[in-house]
Order: C-alpha cells, then structure tokens, then sequence
C-alpha cells in the first residue's frame, strides 16, 4: 500500500501508483482531461498542450500528460484558468487546420472535432489566408497522406521509433512549417505502417483501401482474430453494408498490445463483391453459390444438389469405368477453426475409411511453443534460429523490442534479420549453416570460447548472453524439420532458461490455427503424399496439382478448370464463428462479420452437412464440439470491446 | 560549382533541369564522418557534423548525399532527412558560390540592414532568395541575428563575417569584391589582424566622440582583460599573465565537493539569463558512478547577443579552464562546447586552443599529473535559435530534432545521453577560474549586491556611438550610465525612445526607467528581465510596429514547432502584425494581439514560446498609441523604420 499515492482531481479523491501520470489519473477518477499528443503506449512528449490542468501551489498551468502525480497534489481541470488554457489550444489547433470535416475520413470518430465540441469555444478570430499544404500526399501504397489536416502530436513518428524502432516515418522541417514524412523520394516503409492510421488523432494519416469508402456511422463491428499468421492479434472487423471494409486492432495485452502488422491488416480481407466497391473488370471470381459441372460447364445449383454430388464424387461412385481406386481426399487450408477440425478428424474420418484427410501447408511443429509470448517482454537474451520474427511473425518482433527496454538483448542466428536495429549480435547462417553455429554457440556459452575454433563473432555473441533472468529461444519452423538443429536449440534453450518459469521456447508453425490443429487433430497435420485418387475435396485456399476430379470449398476465386466438378461457396475465417489457438495456446472467438456472400457456410457447418450426407452423425452442437477445449477454456474470456 | 542551379531562375517560374550529376562524398569526407561516429560516446551524435561535413564538400545536401552520411552515420535516411530540414544552415538546394546572408533584425535592422540589402539587391540585380547569372552570389535576408550587432549592420557570406558596413562607399567596396567571388579581408591578411578573418572597417573613428556624462568606474576586467583585442590570446600570453592557476590550486589542493562550494558560496549566477546558482546546479549531479557530462552552452543567438562571441575568440583559454574546473568537481571526463554554427571563427579558435592545451597536458589525460582526465569536444550547431534552450541543446547534441524535453527529469539527473549533465553559459563558466583563485568572498565583493555580484559583460549594441561588450560589476551602473559613459551616448545626438535589456526576448524598458540599475533587480523593477544583458538601443524615430513586426518574424522563423500554441500563435501574432503594417489593419487587432499573446504565454514547454509574446505585449504596454495610429482608417502602409 505504500506505493499508492493519494491526490484530489476535480473534487474526487484517488488514489494511483506511484509514477502515474496525471492524465492517467484523471481517468481512474473518471476525469475526463483531454489529449492529442498523448497515449498511454507511447512516451509522454507534452506537445500539442491540450491537457492542460491547474495544480494547487503551481502558478503556471501543467501538462496532464507530463506531470507525475504527487502525494496531496490537488488538481483541477476544470478551473477557469485551465478552461481558458483548453479553449487556446483549440483555437490555435483549428487556426491552421482546413475543417473539411464533411469529406474527411475520420469525421465522426475523431479526437480533434470530439475535443473542439467539448473543450473548444466554437469560434475562430482568424481572418489571415489558412496555410496550404499537399492535401493527398502518398506516404507509402497503403498509406496517404493531408498534410494541412496534420496537428502534429508526433502520435505516429514516436511509434515508428519507439514501438517498431525503425524511424521509417519522422518530422520534417520546423515551426510553422513542420510535418510528418520520409527521406525525399523515399516511400513509408515498415511492417507496422498501418498502425500510425489508427493512432492518428485527426485525418491526415488515411488508408488508401478505406479513403472515402465509409463513415463511422455506417460502419459495423465484430471482435474477432487476425488471419495473417499464427499470433493471433485480435481485431475489429469494420463493415459496411456487409463487406468488411478495414481492420483494426483490438487490444489484448497478452497477445498483441495493441498493435497489427500491415500483412494483416491489410492483406487478410476477404475478397469485396459488391458492385458498389469493385468495377467489372476487377471483380473477384469468388464462387457466390454452390456450382456444379453439368454438360461441360460449371452452372448454379442448390446447396442439397451439390452436397450430394460431392458425396457421390468422395465415395467414388458414379465414376463409372474412370475410378482410378475408389480412393478420395481432403486437403484443408490451415485456416480451419477448431470446430471444424473436430467435424473433420472425428466424425468425417470414419465416414471415409479409405480416404487421406490432411491439413495443406506447415502446420505441424516438431516442438509447440512452450511459455507464452509476453513473457518475451521481461526476457533478458532472446535468441531467433532460422526465424525472423519481423517479416514471418511480425507482432512478436514488437514483443521482442520490449525486452529492450528492460536492458534484454537479441541475438539472430539466421539468414534474413529485420530486427537488426536492435540485435546484439548477427550470426548470419543459412539453412546448412546453422546446425554449425549452433554448435559453435553452445561450445562458447559452456566456456569454450577460449577455443581456437569459436569465431570472433560467436564469442561476442556468447557474451552477450550471459544474463541472468529468463531467456527466450524461437526456432522457425522449418529449420525445425532438421533432427539435429532441433536438439541443438533445445540444447540452448536450456542453458539459457528458456524452459524455467519465465522463459519461452518453441519452434511455432506460422499458420493461424496451425497449433489447434496439431492439438485438436495430430494425424491431420502431419503431411502424408496424396497418391493416386479419384476425387479431391478442398476447403479453404489450397494450392494442389492432385490429379482426380475436384470439388473445391473456398472463398477465393475459383479457375474455371475442367477437373473441377463441384464449387462449394466457403466463408471467410472473417464472415464464421469458431474458434483459433494461436502459437502459444491461447483459444480465441472468430466473429462473423460480412454478409456479401449470402450462400457461404463457415467450415463447420460445411463438415456436419456432409457427414450428414455421408450417412453419419454430424457434431450436434458448439459445445460438443468445443469439449475438447475444456482444458483451454479460461482463455476464450476475452476483454470486452472498448472505444478506440 | 559547375552544377550549381540557378535559383533565380528557379523563382522565375523558368526552371532549369536539375543537372544530372551523381553526387558522393570523397574518401577523405567519408573518413572524416567515420571519425566523427568515432569521437562520441553514441554514435547518433556525428549525424549533424557529419552533415556539415559533406555539405562543405558538395555546397549543398542533395537527397543522395543525406542518404550517404546516414548510412555512414548509421541512422535510417528518414532520421537524417529530419535533422537536415530541421537547421537553417543545412541546404536542401545549392546556392551561389558566394551566399550573402544579411540580417535584418533587430538591431541591425534599423541601423542600415534594411538599406543595405536594398543596396546588394540593386547592385547585384537580384531580389531576396535569388542567384547572380553567373552562379556567383545568392542573396538571403535573414531575421536571424548572426552576432554581430556591434558592428552592425553586418552580412555573413560562407564561414564570414563582414561587419560596420554603415556608408554606401562599404556596401560599394564590398560588392566590387563580391562581383570578382571574393570575400572583402579573404586572403590578405589584415594589417589590424592575422588571425581575424572576420572583416570589419574600422568604425570607432568615424563615430562622434562622446559628450561624456559622467566618469567610467575604476575597474579592471577580469573576463576580458585585452580589451579591445580581437586576437586569440595564446597560451604562452594567457600562461604569462596567471592563468591555469586556478585550475593548477583546483587539482591540487581541493576536493571536487570544495571547488563546487566554493562557487556555491561565491553567488555566481547563470550569465546565459535564468540567473540560477551555478554551484547549485552544480551539486545537483548525483555522485554515483558512470559518466557525467559538462555542456557549456555558447549557441549565443538572441538577437543583440555577442559577448560569447567575444570570449572565445579571445579568451579561448579562459573558457578552457573554467570548463576543466567545472568538470573536476562535477567529476566529468569528457565535456562538450555546443557552439553555434555561424560562429565559425570562434569554433576554430577554441579547437586551435584545446590543442594547445592538450600539447601542454592541460587537457587529456592526466591533467598536471593528476589522476583527472578531460577530453573536450566542441561541438558545432547549424542555425536554430532553439539550441540556446538547454534540453534542445541535448537533444542536438544526441543528433536528434532539437526540441526541447519536458521537465522533469532535469538534465542534472537525466541529461545528455540521459546521464547526469550540467549545462552551463560560456560566460558563467568564463567566471569561476577568478572564483578558485581569489576565493569566494573576494568575488562576492566585485559589484554593490553581494547576492547576484562579480564581474559582467553588458552586450551593448543599437543606437550608441560605441556598441560593444563592456564588463563592469553587475549592477554597478544603470542604462543612462551605460550608454552614456560607456556607449559613447546616441548617435546623431537621438534621443532614446527605449532599451531591449536582454536581446528582444524580455520586454522593452522604456525612455523614463532608464535609471534602473543593471543587475537582476533592477532591471526587474522596471518591468523586464536582465536577461543575458543585452542591451539594444532604440532611438525615438523607429517605428515600434516595424520593430515589433521583425522581432515576430524572428520568433516565428525559430519556433521549433514543437507546442502547438507557439506553433500556431506566433505564425498568427505576426500575420496580425503584417497586416497592420500594411495598412490593413482592425480596431479590434491591438486586443487580438493581446489576447493571443495571453494565449501563448505559460501555455508552452520552455521560455521561448513566453519571449515570443514579449515584444507584442511590451510595446502596446508602453506605446500603444503608435498602434492606434498605425490602426487609423486609411493610415497607409508602414515602408521604413521610421515613425511617420
């Protein structure tokens, strides 16, 4: 209790640890004290002054943002003085800024007309000519930028150096005529661009997919898991009119802090269909209804038509004289829900005994990840084998930063390191080479270094290491594949305590639910050949040249190729419920969001029509299917959605 | 210079193709910027001399040659971007072979920079901003005081000073010279001064003498004892007449907490205008282990300001010594002279003095046989005003934006490179080897108020016969006497219609307190701010809108941008004060004025934002009626400086 401090804001007595910041304060009393530049995941930079509060004892007025509470410090916002204060840096804000509110992106959840309604006065005495500036200036392929709408609260050049590290985006000239930018000639270039959208206060940071396409008020969101990679950053999935229009974050302090990487939120959606956002030419081939060959051409069917074909193509009936073996497959993208991994590997699997179910792409681990990936914040040496973390799991790399902070190192032993700003020491080792580095590193770590064979640089890199507190060692996947650098990280992982209390460790698949469906459903992921077969199911983005008849479930376009038989309209892991584990365990809710294909089944419910079909009894109901989950249930509690 | 553009043409709305040359940097550039990373502790800080340094190679900073330095330097091409556009003397365009800055502030502003830029322009053909056809002369008008105002009014061209250029026959003399590419005083060495390469005429005898008032006191200066010297005093003279005593009894027979008591005791207070306790400032660096920096603070820019100038082009050593006895009893090893960029001679004098002084094992290792070590690095700025604050200073330092740093931490606990720093005037610094060596109690004597005594140099410039630096006992005279007896009293026998006591930062004093005394309380009694004591006289006869329009241009030129009510207001008090000028003004605009100001003021980070509103609050105070007629219907547009 002795690092509680007690202080009176407005009136209301709080009482907050030790080092709060005042605006922070204030909200644990529930005080509002307005804010531009400040955010509670950046450092506190007290430029736009628009917190300013009067402090009992102090004469000129103090920036919320800035000041550290203090034991008895009486604080009042709402004071005349500081309400002028308020009132000046509105105008000031407004004095220069264009106020093209009615076409502007972020009207409706903006900070800066929400603060002007609330703190500001409403009126302007400038009568001078506003300063012009680039209205449309593209930062970047994702990203463009107003540069007259732009406060300056330096929000989102303080995220490109504290957060991602790599000052790709920064403040350019000074004064009057200071803003944000690049090296001339240079584009916007970092993994975490699109974060600085979200973090912008007012409109000037805008991304090219949503530019002009929606306004808040027309806009519906769902909470629901990313689907780049195995993370599992949450997101709010933004539609409009039932195609999902932009993805935001959603913060879970234990998996993404807040933050996205560009892959995902960009790069994930689902394909738009409606008229109103793609022209004819452009148009997604997304399949819209169940199809099915029929006089050589692919022509709409009912749903109850095309189950029963795709049946009768899996059991290898009706092949007539072509059956190449009565045998059939399903190949499922890694993208697969929990659910329907269940539906697949436990009640479809009996139905066709003779048939090879497995999951496309590398979804199984030779070493799941143990830990979890927040602790790579308090880890004080981090080691990344054969992996990158900032172009394969990029969130994580944004973890690992955090351990700076905290005086950790990291130490690559890779081919390819976009972490190598912050890295220790860089090993560079291809494939072939890291099995040998591996083994010089342990050697120097155990005290070899002062052997003749151990290189200079794995010596240095060895000494960098020896820390104590937890350490952390990620290995990617495929070099996971090779039995002896697998032993040999598992080697270092232990000498550097990633296996205590604290420490992680793990060789994570990449795939969204690579890890649910190697715990769900083991033989699913391992790869086995497919062979000769006579027909094929696919469900999700599958890449196959199997030959056979065909029968694809998917979201994305289909090729209008003569083995394919059957197309079966599938939801997009954004448009179903189900559920997601991500790399280190964690069981999240997908949400449904989109409706722009009205016939597409989630994965599930796919699974059980065709069980159904195939005679057998299909999963009853969500529960049933989630009981294996049990030992994850804690987890599925997820923070509720707040406000941005 | 064959690539040089020409920006006349440019402006002309004819462009020139840019050349189609490939710019690098030599291989001497290259290692020179290597050996700059080298020199300092991190190595972000060689970002801006690394900068100067290709910029006098090349003549200019093509987008190229930033990438190059950056990726020498080790920073992403975006962090070098923003330094580059950040500094007034760094160019994104080329220039001239010869670029001719002529300041136009105050006090060079209405002693002839007005005309004389009138006079360049008419005899060069080219307005403000323009290049001569034959590459050879950029003009630039300047609201920047370059710190010459005793010789006012004065040019920079290059590296150079040109100084006194009061009759047309020295603007004639200076274009002849102009129009060959020369620099008037380059290359002959001048009779009055070798090592001088700053060119001024003499001027003291075409001024009228004096019609003294009173008797000059009987003292001998301590700080600047060779008056009028302009010379560098070298070590064998500065060692011949008593110096390195202090720092010799320092070493030797005191421990650092006695030499910092002993300034504590002594009541020397900041010179650089705060006026807070040295010593104080001093025994806040806490005594743990690791390293402690001493930054002494020469970017002398506050327009009217020269007595840094003046001591380290002279008493280099004097300011050597001070520094190495404030870094033994703070317990630094490395110290750094933040000098600012257009004070070039200074900056070469100084390093020109630290060699000395290493050879005579005066600096370095081992100083005088002790165990006390000190490197000294001078460190040279690029045109920003905002260096001159001390936590901008720092960041500068650290090569980054100089913005100043919110507050706490102090830099004495947390400052360069977030290590314990004092940050201290030249002057103040210049101050303590008299202290170690006559004691505490002798200082105290110097001057009639023991609380703020010892020695001081007033910055005496505008309308007198005799500007200059005096030293004198603070608060020994008043303005009358330091005009009058010191200055030579006005020129053409004006009378004086008010004094800027400390540049044009603190408000004006006007005609009827110019018997305050010149020390802290004094000054403060009649209304401003002692400052940094520097002193501009102004005659009846200057129009006090003009003067306060071009003391706004300079605040507006140097606001960082940082604050967005210093930001946006002083861009709006001086497009106010521009439209008044031009005869545009509203009865309403004086207690716009008034009311912007207001909202300015203590609503900023650092002081910068409140000087801005003094020279707009201060003159309406005292001469608000010239406003008034300024305001008058149909008054017509203000075209001098002087009152109609």
């Amino acid at each position: 209790m002795s690092d509680l401090v007690h202080l009176t804001i407005n009136g209301h007595k709080v009482s907050v640890q030790k080092g709060t910041l005042l605006v922070e304060a204030a909200r644990q009393a529930s005080v509002e004290i307005p804010v531009f530049c400040y955010h509670p995941k950046l450092k506190p930079v007290g430029a736009c002054r628009m917190c300013l509060v009067e402090i009992d004892k102090i004469p000129r007025l103090q920036t919320a943002c800035t000041t550290p509470v203090a034991e008895g410090m009486v604080c009042n916002s709402a004071a005349p003085n500081a309400i002028a204060g308020q009132n000046a840096v509105i105008e000031m804000l407004l004095a220069n800024h264009p106020l093209d509110c009615p076409i502007c992106d972020k009207g409706g959840e903006c900070p800066l007309q929400d603060n002007t309604f609330r703190f500001g006065l409403g009126t302007s005495r400038m009568q001078e000519a506003k300063r012009h500036k680039d209205k449309a200036f593209e930062l970047s392929s994702k990203i463009v930028l107003d540069k007259e709408r732009c406060i300056m609260c330096y929000r989102c050049t303080r995220f490109q150096t504290e957060i991602a590290g790599d000052s790709a985006l920064v403040a350019l000239e000074r004064g009057e005529d200071s803003e944000i930018g690049t090296a001339d000639g240079e584009a916007f270039d970092s993994p975490f661009s699109g974060n600085t959208i979200e973090l912008c206060p007012v409109g000037a940071l805008t991304s090219r997919f949503y530019r002009f396409r929606a306004r808040p008020w027309d806009i519906s969101k769902t909470p629901s898991v990313c689907a780049g990679c195995s993370v599992g950053c949450n997101v709010a999935l933004h539609a409009r009119d039932g195609a999902i229009l932009r993805v935001l974050s959603r913060d879970n302090p234990a998996i993404d802090d807040g933050w996205l990487c560009d892959k995902g939120r960009f790069e994930t959606l689902p394909p738009l269909t409606h008229p109103a956002h793609v022209s004819g030419s452009t148009a997604s081939k997304r399949p819209m209804e169940p199809m099915l060959r029929r006089d050589g051409a692919l022509v709409p069917a009912t749903w109850n038509d095309a189950i029963a074909r795709a049946v009768e193509l899996l059991r290898g009936e009706s092949l007539g004289g072509k059956s190449l073996g009565g045998r059939a497959a399903i190949l499922a993208a890694p993208t697969l829900t929990n659910e329907a991994v269940v539906a697949l590997d436990r009640h479809l699997r009996p139905l066709l005994p003779q048939s090879t179910i497995a999951c496309a792409g590398d979804v199984h681990t030779p070493w799941l990840l143990q830990g979890k990936i927040s602790e790579l914040a308090r880890c004080t040496k981090i080691v990344n084998v054969g992996l990158d973390p900032w172009s394969e799991l990029p969130v994580l790399a944004l973890w690992q930063r955090k351990a700076l902070e905290r005086g950790g190192v990291i130490v690559a032993v890779s081919e390819r390191n976009g972490l190598w700003r912050d890295t220790a020491a860089w090993l560079r080792a291809d494939a072939k080479q890291l099995a040998a580095t591996l083994r010089e590193l342990l050697q120097a770590l155990a005290g070899g270094s002062a052997s003749e064979s151990t290189s200079a640089p794995v010596a240095a890199a060895a000494r960098k290491l020896q820390h104590d507190g937890p350490g952390a060692l990620l290995l990617g996947v495929a070099a996971a594949r090779d039995a002896s650098v697998l032993e040999l990280a598992r080697q270092l992982a232990t000498r550097l305590g990633s296996n205590g209390t604290g420490g992680v460790c793990g060789a994570p698949a990449l795939a969204p639910n690579a890890r649910g469906i190697q715990e769900q459903a083991p033989g699913l992921a391992k790869q086995s050949a497919l062979g000769a077969i006579d027909a094929l199911l696919t469900l999700g983005p599958v890449e196959t040249t199997s030959p056979g008849r065909r029968i694809v479930a998917t979201w994305t376009s289909v090729p209008d190729t003569p083995d394919i038989e059957v197309v079966l309209p599938l939801a997009h892991p954004y448009e179903q419920t189900g559920t997601w584990t991500n790399l280190d365990g964690h069981v999240q809710k997908l949400g449904r969001s989109g409706f722009s294909v009205r016939q597409a089944l989630p994965d599930h419910v796919l699974l059980a029509h065709l069980c159904r079909a195939l005679g057998g009894e299909p999963p009853i109901d969500a529960s049933a299917v989630r009981s294996p989950l049990d030992a994850h249930r804690g987890s599925l509690v997820r923070p509720p959605m707040t406000p941005a | 210079m064959s690539q040089l553009g020409n920006t006349a043409s440019h402006a002309a709305g004819n462009p020139v193709a840019p050349p189609s040359v490939n710019f690098t940097l030599s291989e001497p550039t290259q290692a020179a910027i290597r050996a700059e990373v080298a020199k300092f502790p991190h190595f972000r800080s060689a970002l801006l001399p690394g900068l100067k340094l290709a910029q006098r190679e090349i003549g200019w900073l093509p987008p190229e040659i930033i990438a190059e330095v950056a990726d020498l330097v080790g920073v992403s091409h975006a962090s070098a971007h923003e330094i580059v556009t950040f500094y007034s003397m760094l160019h994104q365009k080329p220039h001239g072979k010869l670029l001719v800055e002529v300041c136009v502030q105050m006090p060079c502003g209405f002693c002839g920079g007005e005309r004389l830029l009138q006079q360049l322009e008419k005899a060069l053909e080219i307005k403000d901003g323009e290049t001569t056809k034959d590459g050879m002369v950029t003009l630039h008008r300047t609201p920047e005081c370059m710190g010459g105002c005793h010789r006012a009014p004065m040019v920079k061209i290059g590296d150079r000073f040109v100084e006194n250029l009061r009759t047309p026959a020295d603007v004639d003399d200076l274009v002849r010279h102009l129009k060959q590419g020369k620099v008037p005083g380059e290359g002959a060495p001048g009779e009055r001064d070798s090592l001088n390469h700053d060119y001024h005429p003499p001027a003291e005898a075409r001024t009228i003498a004096p019609s003294a008032v009173g008797k000059k006191l009987d003292y001998k200066p301590i700080l600047l004892p060779r008056q009028p010297r302009t010379t560098r005093v070298t070590l064998d003279e500065y060692r011949a007449s008593g110096g390195y005593a202090a720092l010799t009894k320092a070493l030797q027979t005191m421990q650092p907490a006695d030499v910092t008591q002993v300034v504590k005791d002594s009541n020397l207070r900041g010179r650089g205008g705060a006026a807070f306790s040295a010593g104080m400032k001093w025994g806040f660096v806490p005594k743990g282990p690791g390293p402690k920096y001493l930054v002494v603070n020469a970017d002398e820019s506050e327009p009217g300001t020269f007595k840094d100038r003046e001591i380290m082009e002279v008493e280099s050593h004097l300011l050597l010594e001070g520094m190495a006895i404030a870094s033994f009893a703070i317990g630094c090893n490395e110290a750094f002279l933040y000098i600012r960029g257009e004070y070039v001679e200074a900056g070469r004098r100084m390093q020109a003095a630290i060699v000395e002084a290493e050879q005579a094992g005066l600096l370095g290792k081992s100083i005088l046989g002790t165990r006390f070590d000190l490197r000294i690095h001078v460190f040279s700025g690029a045109g920003a005003y905002i260096c001159g604050e001390e936590t901008a200073l720092l960041e500068s330092l650290e090569g980054k934006r100089p913005m100043p740093r919110s507050r706490p931490p102090f830099p004495a606990v947390s400052g360069l490179y977030a290590r314990p720093t004092v940050v201290n005037n030249v002057e103040t610094i210049a101050n303590v080897p008299c202290i170690i060596s006559n004691g505490a109690a002798w200082y105290k004597a110097i001057g009639p108020n023991e609380r703020s005594a010892g020695p001081k140099i007033y910055c005496l410039g505008g309308w007198v016969n005799r500007p200059g630096n005096y030293e004198l006992p603070l608060g020994a005279v008043s303005f009358r006497e330091l005009i009058e007896i010191y200055g030579g009293g006005m020129r053409d026998g004006a009378k004086v219609k008010g004094v800027l006591p400390a540049g044009i930062s603190a408000p004006i004093v006007p005609a009827d307190k110019l018997d305050a005394k010149l020390d802290y309380e004094g000054v403060a009694a009649a209304g401003s701010m002692l400052g940094s004591a520097s002193l501009i006289v102004i005659p009846e006869g200057v129009n006090i809108v003009r003067a306060a329009t071009r003391m706004l241009e300079f605040f507006r030129h140097e606001s960082c941008g940082k604050c967005t009510p210093c930001r946006e207001g002083v861009m709006w008090l001086h497009k106010v004060l521009l439209r008044i000028e031009a005869g545009l003004g509203d009865a309403k605009d004086i207690d716009l004025l008034l009311s912007l100001s207001g909202q300015i003021s203590g609503k900023v980070l650092c002081a910068l934002g409140d000087f801005a509103t003094s020279p707009v609050v201060a003159t309406i105070k005292h001469f608000r009626s010239e406003y008034e007629s300024a305001l008058k219907d149909q008054a017509g547009a203000i075209d001098d400086w002087t009152t109609r």
